[in-house]
């Protein structure tokens, strides 16, 4: 099996050994090697060697393309990613049948990203992000029908259903931000925070090739590096900022040497084990104290910028349709875990059922309560004595 | 495509097309054939559910839409992202793209179908290699989008309150009065230390206090509104009491003389134009101009002068 795999390569060398344009990283997901035999019990580590262009570094040295895996943790990165883009569908089915209004920024296609961020960090890690949240906002601590009630705008959603999207927060989990590239800056400031307090962790503050032009993502960079903060800055480049193509909006569009002095790593986003392997190498640089470091993980979205957007208007469907086959990351991991024997469709299967269960249940939930309109303005505690409502005369007393 | 040797190294009996294919491939023919292999290796095979395939709201004003065409037969093989119809809202033909792989089963409403409301089923999916033959059309079920406006018209929005009454927290003393107070009410009560201001008549909105009525409560003023009198009827009011005035007043002597005046004027300027000069011409002159000169009638056929323009001046001429 090891063998067919490195046969393959070379079977066909010319098709895997681009040379990856100077703006992103085009390799698929499925290029990993087996370096050593599955072993056959689930917990044992071993070594899967990643392909030679699923990094690129700048001041600093690449992550160690030699990866330790387990079989159970690729089947739960196989199930989580499954999960993830299982509860992006059903948002977006919910939203075409109107039940979700406003706004609802789906990441279907980004599911590495979020995965492999959450298996290589701890749960004392910070994570701040934008508004295609709903992942991580799930694996940080809450939960699917949480994040479904939150979008459908019911009590059972994590922010009582008050937030929306953009509004969706766990203790290691800073949103969910409407404002474009506002959460960087934040970010900084969290992991001055942690160093403040003497923590030993690492603060995620995630943006996107449209917001890493904004002028406080760089105000936030010189910070980070003046101070030492452990802050990892990670770009989730999906190529599109809203409908601009990456070329089209920045003259520099390898975000991972935007840094200045801050070194940078650029990652497959679209491989799982890629992703965790730079997330870890990463995550090990801040705590280190080797100060910040930037971290742009190459990645695709299928569906449009959001969902009043359908995608098609700045790329052809053919791309799409492409990167579709190519290169989707639950796809390459399919392909690894089957050669393991192991029922996908099984996996596929129960995670159906668990987001059909989370629909239900959030549907199910009533929507917030009419006193709920003056509750979560000001802590607890510290109301002043009135809040003046919708109109002059409608006015609240705490 | 030659078969690398170590293919038969491969433990599982079967040759699996999965490593035979160049991987990625995006041809449903070729995705199927994965999905046959997939089969294979799963232990269970469960039967697959036919999933509703509704109308979807393209946009979130979209309440109906009409079908355009479909792309896809029923049969046909479809993966995640190919398009599978194209609707036709009242802004614009958008198509729809699938969101998982799978397989037409029946198509329920066909192209050029118009007012489909969001949230009806249109088309029946199955996943591939599932028996279509036998589908059944489910019953129309009451749309989803239905019962969330329920849940909403049962909540009543929060009834205005009555006001409660405000505490303006002051260094000196409270004041606390029933209705809301301007910041220049307030203050003058605080000024004057006004110990009840309930006692004050509001003239204001809704019976709030106003700074008039608060100077005329202290003597200040001498009314709310000062000196400044509202008139309860606009100019309009003026114009038909002149004109009854004028209709009914009896002609005295200023009014008698202009009378007389006015009719002598008239009856002048009507004597003016109306004085004709008497004709002194008879036929026999006027054709004498026109006739050859003959010395016979010269003399007693002259034509009279006629008389000058008459005697300005004289209007009175007329009239004797």
């Amino acid at each position: 099996m090891s063998s067919l795999a490195r046969l393959r390569s070379r079977v066909l060398p010319t098709a895997r050994q681009l040379v990856p344009f100077a703006r992103s990283l085009q390799t698929s997901a499925d290029t990993t090697l087996l370096t050593q035999s599955i072993p056959e019990d689930g917990s044992t580590p071993f070594t899967v060697k990643l392909h030679e262009d699923s990094f690129r570094a700048y001041n600093t040295d690449a992550p160690s393309l030699d990866v330790e895996v387990t079989k159970d943790s690729l089947l739960k990165h196989y199930q989580t990613m499954v999960t993830m883009r299982r509860m992006e569908q059903a948002a977006d089915a919910l939203y075409k049948s109107k039940l979700i209004r406003g706004f609802c920024h789906l990441a279907i296609g980004q599911e590495a990203v979020s995965v492999g961020l959450e298996s290589s960090i701890t749960k004392d890690d910070m994570v701040i992000t934008a508004y295609r949240c709903h992942p991580f906002a799930v694996l940080r601590g809450g939960t699917i029908t949480g994040v479904l009630g939150e979008l459908l705008g019911r009590q059972v959603g994590m922010s009582n259903g008050k937030g929306g999207s953009m509004h969706i927060f766990t203790p290691r989990f800073f949103g969910g931000n409407g404002i474009v590239g506002a959460q960087v800056p934040v970010g900084a400031g969290i992991a001055f925070a942690q160093k403040y307090l003497e923590r030993p962790s690492a603060t995620f503050a995630l943006y996107g090739d449209g917001a890493s032009n904004q002028g406080q993502v760089f105000e936030a960079f010189n910070m980070a590096k003046l101070w030492n903060l452990p802050c990892v800055f990670v770009c989730e480049n999906n190529k599109y900022g809203m409908g601009t193509s990456a070329q089209r909006s920045s003259s520099n569009t390898e975000y991972f040497t935007r840094g200045d002095k801050i070194p940078g790593i650029q990652a497959n986003g679209m491989d799982i084990i890629a992703s965790a392997q730079a997330v870890k190498y990463a995550r090990d640089w801040v705590i280190a104290g080797n100060g910040p470091l930037l971290l742009e993980f190459v990645t695709y979205r299928y569906g449009g910028h959001s969902m009043s957007d359908p995608g098609t208007t700045y790329r052809t469907r053919e791309e799409v349709q492409r990167m579709r086959s190519t290169q989707d990351p639950i796809r390459g991991l399919q392909r690894y875990i089957e050669e393991w024997g192991v029922a996908t469709d099984a996996i596929d299967k129960a995670a159906k059922e668990e987001i059909d269960k989370a629909v239900e249940q959030a549907k199910a939930s009533p929507e917030p309560r009419a006193e709920d309109l003056w509750t979560d303005i000001y802590y607890k505690g510290t109301e002043p004595p009135l809040m003046r409502g919708r109109e002059r005369d409608e006015v609240h007393v705490y | 495509m030659d078969l690398p040797p170590a293919l038969f190294r491969f433990p599982s009996g079967l040759l699996n097309p999965v490593f035979l294919l160049p991987t990625m491939s995006s041809s449903p023919l070729l995705r199927s054939a994965l999905h046959q292999s997939r089969r294979w290796l799963s232990a269970t095979s469960a039967p697959r559910a036919v999933t509703k395939f509704e109308m979807p709201a393209m946009s979130p004003t979209m309440t109906e839409g009409g079908i355009a065409s479909w792309k896809k037969r029923e049969g046909d093989t479809f993966t995640a992202g190919d398009v599978l119809l194209e609707i036709e809202t009242d802004k614009a033909t958008i198509d729809v793209e699938a969101q998982d792989d799978g397989i037409v089963g029946k198509i329920l409403a066909q192209d050029g179908q118009k007012n489909i409301p969001v949230g009806k089923v249109i088309a029946l999916l199955a996943e591939e290699g599932d028996d279509i033959s036998n589908l059944e059309i489910p019953k129309d079920e009451p749309t989803p989008s239905k019962s969330a406006p329920v849940p909403k018209q049962e909540q009543a929005p929060l009834a205005p309150s009555s006001p409660a009454p405000p505490v303006t927290p002051k260094a000196t003393h409270h004041i606390s009065h029933s209705r809301p107070l301007f910041p220049s009410v307030s203050r003058l009560l605080q000024e004057y230390g006004v110990q009840d201001p309930e006692k004050i008549k509001g003239t204001g909105v809704r019976g709030m206090l106003t700074k008039g009525d608060v100077l005329a409560f202290l003597g200040k003023a001498s009314s709310p509104t000062g000196t400044f009198k509202p008139t309860l009827l606009g100019p309009g009011a003026e114009a038909p009491k002149k004109a009854e005035a004028k209709v009914e007043k009896p002609l005295d002597g200023p009014a008698i003389r202009q009378l007389i005046v006015q009719s002598m004027y008239q009856t002048a300027l009507k004597a003016r134009a109306g004085t004709v000069p008497p004709i002194l011409a008879s036929f026999d002159s006027v054709i004498a101009d026109y006739l050859p000169p003959s010395t016979t009638r010269a003399a007693s056929t002259l034509p009279p002068v006629l008389p000058s323009k008459p005697k300005s001046g004289d209007f009175l001429d007329g009239l004797v």
